[in-house]
């Protein structure tokens, strides 16, 4: 694997944790709402 | 925004002879995109947080919107940090000598955003402290990987204590700057040719401050380019602007169109002679030792 696969790597893995942590923020705050 | 007209030599009208494209060298120095994707794409991942935030605010959870807000603040700055982290790469690559960007943004972005993750898992998601931190963690790791580290390091410095290539380092991003202001100010006219045309303008510039940063013994000698010339260029592009803005006065069009080609040919002239100069030297150098190689019998 070349070091721009791994830039890409850490990219994507980055910007997943940011999504995932968002939605389930969200997915979270919306079961706290009455 | 206003729309903007397009023109460029493969338009319809690109045969306009107001932008000489027959003449000028072809831009090879251009500025980098001012938004990388990936940054892009950090902003756009941070927004269902920002959302959060603003449903919080109706759940009056005072601890909830502080930090759903707060974590969508860090995403957001850590997007700004690596994007700007990214274009101050790129312009030290792009330079032979080169002073590290002041900040070193990237990495500052990185820790950002991994903050904004570890704060988002634990207050916004309800993760336990641990592995909150440890997704953080991650993602520091992740941009790091990611983006890379910004440079630290100068580049290219050379003579005593590297004092002549600091020197050539800061006349170099001083005109850069001024070129940057050129550009800007005719960017606010809305018109392609003339921005084209600086655009131009600007490559040749750039390729004598290459010129110089190869060697910077050639500073003392292209000093009076790269300051008073160019200083006197920006003074010019900037009034211009304001005249043409208000007059679109074609007969300052013409005049200023004129002024940009000379300046750009003296600059390529004085290139040429700067490289021109260096053969020389060399010439002498390759003399010198060939004479000295069959004195000792060698060659």
């Amino acid at each position: 694997m070349s070091t721009g696969s791994f830039r890409w790597v850490g990219v994507v893995v980055l910007i997943a944790l940011i999504a995932v942590v968002s939605g389930q923020s969200i997915g979270a705050t919306l079961i706290e709402t009455p | 925004m206003a729309a903007r007209k397009f023109g460029g030599r493969y338009s319809p009208d690109g045969s306009d002879s107001r932008t000489n494209s027959s003449e000028a060298p072809p831009v090879q120095d251009r500025p980098p995109r001012p938004v990388s994707s990936a940054a892009r794409l950090l902003y756009l991942a941070a927004i269902p947080m920002l959302i959060a935030g603003v449903f919080e605010i109706f759940a009056s959870d005072p601890l909830g919107i502080a930090a759903e807000i707060g974590a969508f603040l860090l995403f957001a700055v850590a997007a700004w940090l690596i994007n700007d982290g990214l274009r101050a790469e790129a312009v030290y690559n792009a330079r032979a000598v080169a002073k590290p960007p002041a900040l070193p943004r990237k990495i500052l972005g990185s820790v950002a955003a991994g903050l904004g993750v570890g704060i988002g898992a634990i207050f916004g998601a309800g993760m336990e402290l641990v592995p909150g931190l440890g997704l953080g963690a991650i993602a520091i790791a992740a941009g790091l990987l990611g983006f890379g580290l910004d440079p630290l390091t100068s580049k290219g410095l050379t003579g005593q204590d590297g004092r002549d290539g600091r020197r050539v380092a800061e006349a170099v991003e001083r005109a850069e700057g001024m070129v940057a202001e050129m550009v800007q100010a005719v960017r606010s006219l809305n018109d392609r040719a003339l921005e084209g045309r600086v655009e131009r303008f600007g490559a040749a510039a750039h390729e004598m401050f290459r010129a110089v940063e190869e060697d910077p013994r050639d500073l003392s000698r292209a000093r009076k380019f790269l300051g008073v010339y160019l200083t006197g260029a920006r003074d010019a592009t900037v009034k211009f602007a304001e005249v043409y803005a208000k007059t679109r006065d074609e007969a300052a069009r013409t005049e200023y169109e004129a002024l940009l080609k000379d300046l750009e040919r003296s600059f390529e002239t004085h290139r040429a002679g700067l490289l021109d100069d260096n053969r020389s030297a060399l010439d002498v150098e390759i003399e010198v030792l060939r004479k000295r190689l069959k004195q000792e019998g060698l060659a």
